[in-house]
C-alpha cells in the first residue's frame, strides 16, 4: 500500500467520526430536557438533572442531582462541552466552578408566557444545531397558544381555580401569584383564587373556604398520595367550597403544565376544554 | 474524680503515640479524598497535579479539578472538622457536661438565622452576604447567651440561656421559612444539612484565619479545663479563674465555629461525638483531648465529604446526612460495648 492510498483510506475512515463528533450536553431542568427531546437533539445529551422526568427515556441518562443542589465535579465528570441550564440552576458557586473549568454554560431565561416558550425553543434549537426543527416546533406551539387564546376569549365565565401543590402533613400549599401554576391557570382561562398571596403558601381549611374556588387543581403525579378525588374531598374545608360541592377536583400533569415547555400549550388547552364543558 | 487527676500525667507518652497515629490517619484520609471524586483521576495524576502546582508549572489535563475544586474543599473540610470537634471538646470541658456541643452556645442556630434572613429578606443576596450574615448571626446569638447566662454564677445558667436562645433562633428560622418563596426554601435546605460544595481558594482565604487562629489558642486552656474537671471551687484553689476562662473560651469557640458554619451550613454530630469518642477511649486529659479532637474532627469530615461527593455521583449528598449516618451507629456501638458506670464527663 503506497502512502497516498493509505492517506486517502485513513481520511475516509476518520472523516465520518469527526463529522458526527456530537456535542456533549448536560441538560439541567425538566423544561430544557423536554425541549431537547422535542427537537430530537437527545443524542447529544450525556446527562440530565433529577427534575427531568419526561420523556421516559431521559431516566436512562446519568442524573446529576437536584437542579438547585448541583455538584460542580459531578457535572464536570461527564465531560460536557455545553451546559443547558434552566434559570434557577444552582447553587451559584457550583455554576461558577463549572464555568471556571472552561465549560460553556448557557442559562435560559425564566419562561412564563407563550412568547417565552417559543423563544426558549428557538434558543435551544440554535444551541443544539437543530434550528430548523426548532422553527417548526415553535410555530406549532404558537398556533396552539393562538387557538387556546381564542377559546379562552369565547368563555362566558372564567372559573375560580386554586392549585394545591403539596397536600402532605399539615395544611396544603396553594399556588399564589408569581408562580408557574398561577400563570398556567390564567393561560387556561381561569382565575387564580389564591392570587392574594405571593409564592406557594400554606392555607388553612378556613382560608380555602374563603377563596371559594370553583375548581381545585392538583398534580396528577400526586394523585395516589392524596387518595384521588375522594381523598381531596375528605380534606378539611374542601367540602365547603363550590369545587367540593360540585366535586370538581382536577388532576393535571404537573410537569407538562407547569414546565412551560413544549407540552404546556396542549395541557393548558386540555384544562380549558375541561372547564368550558364540565 | 481524684483518680482522674492522678491518672493524667501517666498517660502522656501514650497520648503522643495516639496523636501521631491520628496525624498519619488524617494524611491518609486526605490523600484518599483527593483521589476520589466524580471524575476518575489516576493517583499519579493527582501527585502530578500537586507537584506541577507547587513547582509553578502549567496545569495539564484534570489538574484544574484537583487544584481548584478538590484541594480547597479538602482544606476547608480539615479546618471545619477541627473547629467543630475542638469546639465541642472545649464546651464539654467548660460546662462539665457530656451533652454540650458548640451548638449549645447558640452559634449554629444564630448563624442559621442570619443566613436564612439574608436569603429570604435580602432579595438576591450574594453568597458572600449570606456568609457574612451567618457569621454575624452566630456571634450575636452567642453574645446574648453569654450576657444572659453570666448574670448568675455557674455554668447551669449559661446552659439554660443557650437552650432558650437556640429555641428562639429556631423559631426565627421557622418564621422565615414560612415567608420564603419556593426557590428560597430550596436554598435553605443547605443550611440544615450542610455542604462543602462552595469551597474555593478565595473563600478559603477569607474564612481560614477566622477558623484557625482561635483554634490555635484553645490548647493553651487545656490545663485550666483539666482543673475545672474537679469543680469550679477546686479550680479556683489551683489558681485558675473560671469566671475569666469562660468568656475567653466561649468567644474563641464562637469565632471558629461561627466562621465554619457561615461557609458550610450546620453540620451536626461532629462536635458532639468526636470528643466523646476520644474521651471514652483515651481519658479526659484536655492537653491531649483538644489536639486529638481537632485531628479526629478533620478526619471524620474529610472522609464524610469524600463519600458525599462520590456515593451518588454525579450528584452529591448533603454532608450532615453522612456524618450522622456513618458516625451515629459507630458511636452507639461504642456506647453499648461499654459496661458499668465508668463514664467520665
Amino acid at each position: 500500500m503506497n502512502a497516498w492510498r493509505f492517506l486517502v483510506t485513513a481520511t475516509l475512515l476518520v472523516a465520518p467520526c469527526l463529522a458526527t463528533a456530537a456535542t456533549r450536553i448536560v441538560s439541567l431542568g425538566g423544561d430544557v430536557t423536554e425541549t431537547v427531546y422535542a427537537l430530537h437533539a437527545q443524542d447529544q445529551l450525556v446527562a440530565v438533572d433529577s427534575t427531568s422526568t419526561w420523556p421516559e427515556a431521559a431516566h436512562a441518562l446519568p442524573d446529576v442531582g437536584y437542579v438547585r443542589q448541583l455538584s460542580a465535579e459531578g457535572v464536570l465528570a461527564l465531560r460536557p462541552d455545553l451546559i443547558l441550564a434552566t434559570h434557577d440552576a444552582g447553587p451559584v458557586t457550583a455554576m461558577e466552578q463549572i464555568r471556571g473549568a472552561g465549560v460553556r454554560v448557557e442559562t435560559l431565561p425564566v419562561s412564563r408566557s407563550a412568547a417565552d416558550i417559543e423563544a426558549k425553543i428557538r434558543r435551544i434549537g440554535e444551541l443544539t444545531g437543530h434550528a430548523k426543527e426548532a422553527g417548526v416546533l415553535a410555530a406549532q406551539v404558537s398556533a396552539r397558544f393562538a387557538a387556546l387564546a381564542k377559546a379562552v376569549a369565547a368563555m362566558p365565565t372564567h372559573p375560580r381555580a386554586v392549585f394545591l401543590m403539596s397536600t402532605g402533613q399539615g395544611s396544603p400549599m396553594a399556588a399564589g401569584k408569581d408562580t408557574a401554576a398561577d400563570r398556567a391557570i390564567v393561560l387556561a382561562g381561569g382565575v387564580n383564587a389564591a392570587s392574594d398571596v405571593p409564592g406557594y403558601k400554606a392555607v388553612s381549611p378556613e382560608s380555602l373556604v374563603a377563596m371559594a374556588p370553583d375548581v381545585i387543581l392538583l398534580m396528577k403525579e400526586r394523585s395516589d398520595a392524596v387518595g384521588g378525588i375522594d381523598g381531596v374531598l375528605a380534606m378539611p374545608g374542601v367540602a365547603d367550597t363550590p369545587a367540593g360541592k360540585a366535586k370538581r377536583i382536577v388532576f393535571v400533569g404537573g410537569q407538562a403544565l407547569l414546565g412551560f415547555g413544549p407540552r404546556t400549550a396542549e395541557s393548558a388547552a386540555a384544562l380549558q376544554a375541561r372547564w368550558a364543558h364540565p | 474524680m481524684n483518680s482522674v487527676a492522678a491518672s493524667l500525667p501517666r498517660r502522656r507518652s501514650g497520648h503522643r503515640a495516639v496523636l501521631g497515629m491520628l496525624v498519619l490517619l488524617l494524611v491518609a484520609t486526605a490523600t484518599w479524598s483527593l483521589m476520589r471524586g466524580a471524575i476518575a483521576v489516576a493517583p499519579a495524576d493527582v501527585a502530578g497535579a500537586l507537584l506541577r502546582w507547587l513547582g509553578g508549572a502549567a496545569a495539564r489535563g484534570d489538574d484544574n479539578v484537583i487544584l481548584s475544586l478538590r484541594l480547597p474543599r479538602l482544606l476547608l473540610a480539615v479546618a471545619v472538622g477541627a473547629a467543630l470537634a475542638t469546639g465541642g471538646s472545649t464546651m464539654q470541658g467548660l460546662f462539665r457536661n457530656p451533652l454540650a456541643d458548640p451548638g449549645l452556645i447558640g452559634v449554629s442556630a444564630g448563624a442559621a438565622v442570619g443566613a436564612v434572613a439574608a436569603i429570604v429578606l435580602g432579595g438576591q443576596a450574594g453568597s458572600w452576604i449570606i456568609a457574612a450574615s451567618a457569621f454575624v448571626g452566630g456571634l450575636v446569638a452567642t453574645t446574648l447567651v453569654f450576657l444572659i447566662g453570666r448574670r448568675r454564677p455557674g455554668v447551669a445558667n449559661l446552659l439554660l440561656a443557650g437552650v432558650a436562645i437556640n429555641a428562639i433562633a429556631m423559631a426565627g428560622v421557622g418564621l422565615l421559612t414560612y415567608l420564603a418563596t419556593e426557590n428560597q426554601l430550596r436554598d435553605l435546605t443547605f443550611w440544615s444539612l450542610g455542604s462543602l460544595g462552595g469551597a474555593s481558594w478565595s473563600r478559603l482565604a477569607i474564612v481560614a484565619p477566622w477558623i484557625v487562629l482561635p483554634l490555635l489558642c484553645l490548647p493553651r486552656a487545656a490545663a485550666a479545663l483539666n482543673a475545672l474537671l474537679l469543680g469550679e471551687g477546686e479550680a479556683a484553689l489551683l489558681g485558675f479563674r473560671p469566671e475569666r476562662l469562660q468568656p475567653l473560651l466561649v468567644a474563641l469557640v464562637a469565632l471558629s465555629v461561627g466562621a465554619s458554619v457561615a461557609f458550610t451550613g450546620v453540620i451536626g454530630f461532629v462536635g458532639l461525638v468526636v470528643p466523646h469518642l476520644l474521651r471514652m477511649t483515651y481519658g479526659p486529659d484536655h492537653r491531649f483531648l483538644l489536639q486529638a479532637s481537632a485531628l479526629g474532627g478533620a478526619i471524620l469530615l474529610v472522609a464524610a465529604d469524600a463519600l458525599a461527593r462520590t456515593v451518588v455521583a454525579p450528584g452529591e449528598l448533603p454532608i450532615g446526612v453522612l456524618t450522622a449516618l456513618v458516625g451515629g451507629p459507630f458511636f452507639l456501638w461504642l456506647l453499648l460495648r461499654r459496661r458499668g458506670s465508668e463514664f467520665v464527663p
